[in-house]
């Protein structure tokens, strides 16, 4: 698991993640929003594999997920935003 | 909403808004040059000072005095009257200038008669079995975490690897209570002797201090540093569960939920070489790196590359190659004349020979060693995006070519979404290591335009503003 340095009682937004509501802090990218809710995990890759946020710099696709409908979107340069919806992808879907 | 060429021409463009993106447009604009700053992130400070803008709010100062010195150049930046685009990529740019940018919705075009590449470094990719799986995370990620939104592991974490970062990420880690089971080192005895050699340039440095008290503040702390550590392995169905290694004869295992991998970092090229720029093999980084004359300018006239983008020389060298660039650009635009360039430079200059003097000894010790390749089992992904085995590089390299643009066009490592940032270097090395070419018969990827992927209802609202592909096209004669 992952947990937050910051103030416990700062601001925070609802987004749905892998189907379910999470409060996480306002400004965190969805991937560190997914690692603060236990998901290390939002794409499965061509041979079924899971595979989750790698670099966090925008460089490797590792986090790609669906947002709000669009494909391959990177969680890691992505901020998380009130009424979000965050849905796993398949490698398939990035073509 | 103006999409025309005409709209948009500007003297000076820089790509990446880290120090030397963030010193250049500063400098520029002292020499009064009309400057657009465009990075893809939505703050500047690139990745080392990342988070200063952040907005989860938590005390950053056990991060650092170095992470803290970002501050008051991000201010000074964001204070400057350069116009500046953030989460923007610039994902092409042709040898007359034009670059075009996402917002990553829509694309817009730019002509700009100067162009200084700031793009930064990437982590050098550190391939072992397992480590695909999630929870197996680098270093520089985990540390993009820490500075953006602090968030840290809360459960044991293991870091293993080679590099200063790594053990700056302990220290960083133990500052602010992350538990760490142990730092695994993997820099080989090899690389401490060629290494050595430099060591005197090193310890005079304040890079050998800082070095010194992370490793004593480590050691103080009761967190086994192992070194000389071989055969990392991440285990785990579905994500990492333990982490296998070897250690003085004796396979070791340790349990984690998150480990954090390290293997030094290499210069981003990929504009660069969209753009057709030439680049020099660098046998003591072992990459390839643009090659430029001391002003940071390639071998397009308009075109410089500053920071570690251009070579890795850290974040307090950045600052000041990216001023040797502006500077240059300022001459090259017909502001200054070559007097008033070198003696603007000069004194630059002398800094990077200063902040340049550890850098060998650094560069030797944390370069890619041999085990890291010829260890490599034959089952270990090479390239994550395309889940190509090491077997296939190697038979391929026995079989048929050596070239990595032929490997590339049949295995497909290289045509995933990363574009080979964390395959290329296994790749290249696998190549020379099996079928032994020299390093200019194995080449470097052809990069080709959008550098990273762009969506196609982007591409095709685009019309006829394309760049004639004939401008990109290597020239170099084929054999």
């Amino acid at each position: 698991m992952f947990s937050s340095l910051a103030n416990p009682s700062g601001e925070q937004v609802e987004i749905t993640l892998f189907g379910r509501e999470v409060l996480v802090p306002v400004g965190v990218t969805v991937a560190a929003a997914m690692l603060l809710s236990g998901e290390i995990a939002g794409r499965e890759s061509l041979s079924g594999a899971s595979h989750g946020p790698f670099c966090m710099m925008g460089a490797c696709f590792e986090c790609a997920v669906i947002i709000n409908g669009k494909t391959r979107v990177r969680a890691c340069m992505t901020e998380v935003r009130q009424g979000m919806k965050v849905e796993r992808s398949r490698h398939v879907e990035h073509y | 909403m103006s999409n025309t060429i005409e709209d948009n021409e500007v003297d000076l463009l820089i790509v990446g808004a880290g120090p030397a993106g963030m010193a250049s447009a500063l400098q520029a604009r002292e020499l009064g040059i009309q400057t657009l700053v465009v990075d893809e992130k939505g703050q500047p400070g690139g990745q080392i000072y990342a988070g200063h803008h952040g907005s989860p709010d938590f005390d950053r100062s056990f991060l650092g005095k170095d992470y803290a010195k970002g501050r008051s150049l991000i201010d000074a930046f964001m204070a400057s009257d350069c116009r500046r685009m953030f989460k923007s990529l610039v994902w092409d740019i042709s040898q007359d200038g034009h670059a075009c940018m996402s917002d990553g919705s829509q694309t817009s075009f730019v002509l700009a008669r100067h162009v200084i590449l700031a793009s930064g470094a990437l982590e050098r990719a550190f391939p072992f079995e397992g480590w695909t799986l999630p929870g197996v995370m680098t270093a520089g990620g985990a540390q993009i975490l820490l500075k953006t939104a602090g968030i840290v592991p809360s459960h044991p974490v293991v870091l293993a690897g080679s590099g200063p970062l790594l053990l700056l990420l302990a220290t960083q880690f133990l500052a602010c209570g992350v538990p760490v089971s142990a730092v695994l080192d993997t820099t080989p005895a090899s690389n401490w002797r060629r290494a050595t050699p430099f060591l005197a340039g090193f310890l005079s440095s304040r890079l050998a201090a800082k070095g010194a008290a992370m490793l004593l503040r480590l050691r103080a702390s009761g967190i086994p540093v192992l070194g000389r550590v071989t055969q990392i392995r991440a285990i785990g169905n579905g994500k990492i569960e333990t982490v296998e290694y070897r250690h003085e004869g004796q396979i070791g295992r340790l349990q984690a939920e998150t480990l954090i991998v390290h293997q030094g970092i290499e210069p981003e090229t990929r504009l660069a070489r969209v753009a057709n720029a030439n680049h020099a093999w660098d046998a003591r980084t072992r990459s390839w790196l643009p090659a430029c004359d001391e002003f940071g300018r390639t071998s397009i006239p308009h075109i410089s590359v500053a920071g570690d983008g251009r070579a890795i020389l850290g974040a307090d060298a950045a600052p000041a190659t990216g001023r040797i660039a502006a500077i240059d650009a300022a001459f090259a635009l017909g502001r200054i004349d070559r007097d008033t360039r070198q003696r603007l430079s000069d004194p630059l200059f002398k800094e990077l020979r200063r902040l340049g003097k550890p850098r060998k000894f650094i560069d030797a010790l944390f370069s890619p060693f041999p085990g890291l390749y010829d260890n490599l089992n034959d089952s270990t992904l090479v390239c994550r995006c395309e889940e190509i085995p090491a077997a296939r590089i190697r038979e391929e390299a026995r079989r048929s070519s050596a070239d990595i643009n032929s490997v590339k066009s049949r295995l497909r490592c290289g045509m995933g979404p990363c574009q080979g940032r964390f395959c290329e270097t296994t790749v290249r090395e696998l190549l020379l290591r099996t079928a032994v070419p020299s390093c200019q018969e194995v080449g470097q990827l052809r990069i080709r335009p959008p550098i990273k992927p762009v969506g196609v209802e982007e591409i095709i609202s685009l019309g006829v503003k394309e760049i004639p592909p004939e401008s990109r096209i290597p020239l170099e004669p084929r054999a």
